[in-house]
């Protein structure tokens, strides 16, 4: 991973960016807003991941999406421009086709936009700001969260532990050494928690006047981002909000796209979304114009 | 493991076998004597006119203004045709937008829209229901088979069939 700028910025600022940026994704179903959306969380996942990284975390979505872009216009019949028919006399619809692939890129866009989160968004972020709100819930969160790596990873050792002692010749004998791996891991995670357990109550976890520790400071830097966010925002859900970014699947695809106000309204959206990106841009100019003058 | 497999299939498609195999032998009688089975098809959707304000605007362009969907037609059909028969033959050649699906629990199909106005698109009783000379015969249009000279009209009802007098309580 690489040294993600951003991810310096106050818990809050991260957690507005992608509260914002997921929102706007999950709720607009305009075709250029899915757009733009799209294509910056996959830039900003791949600034984050890197080239493997990105392609191991989101490959395996690409078939599903096709596979869901498809299967709308299957089921869905709705829409003026009948393309062609299936053999049982249902049309094909343009539009069925075009909200299918819109739904695929909206599906698309909040996974991706997941995956920048949870390597930005770290457990101890979320305890951070939700510790004294909802304390238990949030310190539930993040354990869950962890979890389920923490699991991967042992799963992980326990078969190339086995596969190093006895290497598995027929399918049966492999099919036993996963059981058996899989029970080792169960039996393990249930240990573990009873050792956290045990852990937290001897740190004194329940009692009265604890206090986290935590070097989150709000600076200067952190208010201006927080304003400029704001300001995007606006600029991109103002427009939504009074209905100009109005999108119409069906019956018809219908809606302006490319008007003044539109556009506009791209810019501040495709501004929000590429937001850590452009910091951290500015930040590895900044590492690198201070560098050359030494 | 592929075994069972071949299996599973091997039952899947018996099973869609049987399930398709029904043919309807029973004999229509032609009663005017022409030697030919005919019948009329009407598509309408009066209701709608006049609660144009109740649907968006996009489906409110699509009501005729007369509200008509497709005129009175003249339809050939053969012996055991059954109304959707005649309905999805016409409103293909007629190239009219129209989607159904299989409501098999009812071992009919249901037709979800017409002419891109679907059911639900003016309030939650709203959809198309068809009548029989006049009546409504609460019945899936492809298990009603027609006899010669009936008058087939498919009409939009906004209160699940009242407003078109279609009263299943009596």
């Amino acid at each position: 991973m690489k040294n993600d700028a951003f991810s310096g910025f106050h818990p809050v600022v991260n957690f507005i960016f992608f509260v914002a940026a997921l929102g706007m994704t999950m709720f607009i179903q305009q075709p250029v807003y899915l757009l733009i959306s799209f294509i910056s969380g996959c830039a900003y996942l791949l600034y984050l991941q890197g080239k493997k990284g990105f392609f191991r975390q989101v490959g395996y979505l690409v078939p599903i999406l096709i596979m869901m872009a498809i299967m709308n216009p299957v089921f869905n019949h709705e829409g003026i421009t009948v393309l062609w028919y299936l053999p049982n006399d249902n049309p094909i619809t343009l539009e069925a086709i075009c909200f299918g692939l819109a739904s695929a890129v909206m599906m698309g866009a909040s996974i991706v936009w997941f995956n920048c989160c949870n390597t930005v968004f770290t457990s101890d972020k979320i305890i951070y700001l939700f510790g004294r709100v909802i304390p238990a819930l949030s310190l539930l969160i993040s354990m869950t969260l962890r979890f389920v790596p923490r699991f991967k990873n042992f799963l992980q050792s326990v078969v190339r532990t086995q596969q190093a002692m006895h290497k598995p010749e027929n399918t049966k004998e492999r099919f036993q050494q996963a059981l058996a791996a899989f029970s080792a891991t169960v039996s393990w995670a249930m240990e573990q928690s009873i050792v956290s357990a045990d852990s937290m109550k001897s740190r004194g976890y329940g009692g009265l006047g604890r206090t986290a520790f935590s070097i989150y400071v709000f600076e200067k830097r952190d208010g201006i981002t927080l304003v400029l966010l704001a300001v995007l925002c606006a600029g991109a859900a103002i427009p939504h909000l009074f209905g100009l970014m109005r999108w119409i699947y069906y019956p018809s695809l219908s809606g302006e796209l490319f008007g003044p106000v539109q556009i506009m309204a791209y810019f501040c959206y495709g501004g929000m979304c590429n937001l850590p990106l452009i910091i951290n841009k500015m930040e590895d100019r900044k590492w690198n114009a201070l560098r050359s003058k030494i | 493991m592929k075994r069972i497999v071949k299996v599973i299939v091997l039952v899947l498609v018996l099973s869609m076998l049987v399930g398709c195999g029904k043919s309807n032998t029973a004999q229509v009688a032609d009663t005017n004597g022409d030697g030919k089975l005919t019948c009329t098809l009407e598509v309408r959707c009066d209701m709608l006119l006049e609660k144009l304000d109740q649907m968006t605007r996009e489906k409110a362009a699509l009501v005729p203004e007369n509200g008509v969907l497709l005129e009175t037609a003249q339809v050939e059909f053969d012996s055991g045709d059954s109304v959707f028969d005649v309905f999805r033959k016409v409103l293909r050649e007629e190239k009219i937008h129209f989607e159904y699906v299989d409501a098999s629990a009812y071992d009919s199909v249901y037709i979800e829209g017409i002419g891109n106005l679907y059911e639900y698109d003016c309030g939650p009783q709203s959809g198309w229901m068809y009548s029989v000379n006049g009546v409504y015969p609460g019945l899936g249009c492809s298990t009603y088979t027609l006899a010669d000279g009936d008058v087939i009209v498919f009409n939009y009802t906004c209160d699940l069939g009242a407003d078109l007098g279609a009263d299943y309580e009596k």
